[in-house]
This record gives C-alpha cells, structure tokens and sequence, in this order.
C-alpha cells in the first residue's frame, strides 16, 4: 500500500494529473463535434477517417517542432483551435475546415501534453500513463455530450478551463529542466535502435487493431458502452502505476498474457471482458516508455510514432472486417503471442534491485 | 480468406474523391517526413555514445 501511495505522490505527478483533465476536456470537444459532423453528414465512413489520420497522424511532425521549439506555446496553441474548431461548428461552415482545425488543435494538446509529462517524470511511467487515460473518458462522454444535444457555447467555457492547467503543467516541466530523457532506460540494447523502433510500432498496431478486434457482442447499451470506456482509461493508468511497481517487464508479461483468455472468452460475458480490456490496455505505457528509451532527445517524435501506429491499426478496420469468430479469435491469439515475444526481445531485464530503488 | 469482408465501397467517397486522394498524398509525406526525421534522431543519439 505504502508503495502505490508513493507512486501516486511521485515528485511532478502534478503534470499527469493536470494533462488527465486537459486530456479529457479536449477529447470531449472532439469527439462531441465529430459525433455531431458524423450526425449532419451524408459522408458518415469518410469524417472518422479523416479525423483519424489527421489527428494521429501529423503528431509526429508536431512532435519534432515542440522537441526542437519548446518555448512555442503549443496547448495554448491547441485549446484556441479546439474554440475555433467550436465555433466554426456552430456557424455551420464546411465539415473538412472544421475537421482540419479540430485535429490539428488536437495533435498540439496531445503533444503538448506528452512533452511536459515525459520531461517531468524523471524516467517513471505513471505521468504520462495517467495522461493519456484521461482520454478514453472524454472519448464517451464526448459522445454522450452529442446525443443529449449539449449547448455548444457552455462547451467553449469548459475548453477555456484548460489554460490555466496548461500554465501550470508548464511549471513542472521547467522545473524538471530535463534537456534529455536519459532516466527512460527500457530497451534490449542488443539491438539496433531502428529494430527497437519498428517492433514497437508494430506492437501499437496491433493494439490499434485489437482495440476494434475485441468481440464484445455484450456491449448493447449506453451504460455498458460508458464501463467499456472507463474499463479502457483505468487499464492504460495502471500500466504506468504498475509498471513504476514492479517493473516495466514484469507489467508487460501480466498484462499480455493475462488479457488473452479474457477477451477471447468475455465475448458474452462483460465482467470477464471488461478484466481482459483493463490488462490489454496497459501496454500503452510501456510501448511509450521504450520509444522515448531510444529517442532520448526527442520525446515528441516518440508520441508521434505510437499515434501513426494507432492509425496504422485502426485504418483497415474502414476496408475490411473479419466475418468469422473464430478466425477473429485466431487472429487474436497469433498477434497477441507475437507481441508478447517482441515484448520480451526489446524489454531491458530489471533487477530486483533496480525496481525497489525506482 | 473467405471470412475476410470487404467493407468498403466507392460511393462512400463519391463527390469528396479528391478530400481523399489529398489526405491519403498528406498521409504519405508526413510518413517520410517521419521516417527521415527518425534517422536523423537515431543518428545524433549514436553520436553521443
């Protein structure tokens, strides 16, 4: 207990908590404006694409200009577009500049937020984790803020909140004054740093694929869909906690492994499933942590590659769909055991020691 | 593959042929972009060793 306490009150944690919330307001406007496009639209399979790549896309170009330009204020940046976005929405101006403007808002908070978490956390995985879970959250809520037809305007008053939470996730990232990620130290060294790199997009892949992939014929309603969600946000939160706990090795053996038999027999069963979903999400954290290990200068081109790699997933879910279960069920178990020996190829072995003393 | 559907069609796109013809060009570039960016990056940690 007295561990997860001291995970959980990490020096500069403030960062993961504030960028959670700045997480989660900037997926619900999203989402909100893209389920509302998605509702007026005669082009419903073209919209999510679109959103798709441009918002995971450009992240690594974006990336490399916050690596490179750090006094560039990128979330204030992002959160103006997000308004902008919103408003362009309600003047009813053309879907794509809506679009455009939306998801590059979007690229700028998330980078923004990868940057000050990863730079403040001194080579721990909880800060970035607990920022990206904040997103599943607002990615349903989002969603459920479209149906019931929420006022537009009281959405631009929540974007402007996050601001002053962007001023002062700055602090901690100027306090950690961290030129170099030279604490993230997770991959095999054995190993060419562009092998390291291509394995690990190919793990992210799969989970974008995956995370589609899933049966889950028990998720009917609203409220299932909302546990889904949550199930998701907690999962990528623990892998970061647990991964600071025990290890970064450990994490990915218990999260991998444990999630298959889960997810294959959860098809009809949401407790079972939801407990597969929660370990299948933890990888998240890890397959950061080893892309930052290798890009030590450059964390933003790191985030950048693990979105292109959740659009590289996600993309042929829009052409084509795996009719049968049990081809779906194979397909699962084969990529699952793939990840898992490429996990513990590019994996660094902790030592005991190492993991006590983090 | 029998079981492997394909879902998509044509007239999905019909009228925005070009909205996607330049997002799959954009998607592309960026992709290069990224991946020499990459090289550069991998290039200076080995020089620091």
């Amino acid at each position: 207990m007295k561990r997860i306490k001291r995970v959980l009150t990490l020096p500069n944690i403030g960062a993961g908590y504030l960028y959670f919330y700045i997480h989660f307001i900037t997926e619900i406007i999203c989402f909100f404006v893209l389920t509302n496009l998605m509702g007026n639209s005669q082009v419903i399979w073209l919209i999510p694409f679109v959103y798709d790549a441009l918002a995971f896309v450009p992240q690594s170009i974006f990336g490399f200009i916050s690596d490179k330009y750090s006094k560039i204020p990128m979330g204030i940046i992002g959160t103006i577009l997000l308004v902008t976005a919103l408003i362009l929405y309600s003047l009813n101006i053309n879907n794509y500049l809506i679009l455009v403007v939306l998801c590059i808002g979007n690229c700028l908070l998330h980078i923004n937020g990868a940057e000050v978490t990863i730079r403040a956390s001194k080579g721990k995985l909880s800060h970035s984790a607990i920022f990206v879970a904040g997103g599943s959250f607002g990615v349903i809520t989002g969603k459920i803020l479209a149906d019931i037809g929420f006022n537009n305007i009281f959405l631009i008053l929540i974007a402007l909140t996050m601001i002053p939470c962007i001023m002062l996730a700055e602090y901690y990232r100027k306090e950690a004054k961290e030129e170099k990620c030279d604490n993230y130290n997770f991959h095999n060294k054995k190993y060419p740093e562009s092998v390291i790199i291509l394995l690990t997009i190919f793990i992210i892949i799969v989970r974008g694929y995956m995370g589609y992939g899933i049966p889950t014929s028990w998720n009917k309603t609203l409220f299932e869909s909302i546990l889904l969600y949550c199930t998701m946000g907690i999962g990528k939160a623990l892998g970061g906690i647990l991964s600071d706990l025990i290890g970064v090795r450990k994490t990915a053996i218990i999260s991998t492994l444990i999630s298959l038999p889960f997810l294959i027999i959860g098809d009809n069963n949401m407790v079972i499933s939801l407990i597969g979903v929660m370990f299948f999400s933890m990888t998240m954290a890890i397959t950061l942590g080893v892309l930052v290990s290798v890009l030590k200068r450059a964390p933003g081109i790191a985030f950048g590659l693990t979105t292109i790699g959740l659009f590289l997933g996600t993309a042929p879910i829009f052409f084509f769909k795996i009719d049968s279960f049990l081809m779906n069920t194979l397909v699962i178990i084969i990529l699952t055991i793939i990840c898992f020996l490429i996990l513990m190829l590019i994996l660094r072995k902790e030592s005991r020691e190492e993991v006590r003393n983090e | 593959m029998s079981s492997l559907k394909i879902i998509y069609d044509s007239s999905y796109i019909k009228g925005n042929e070009l909205v996607f013809i330049i997002l799959l060009i954009t998607i592309l570039v960026i992709l290069l972009i990224t991946v020499f960016l990459v090289k550069q990056e991998i290039k200076k940690s080995n020089n620091d060793k």
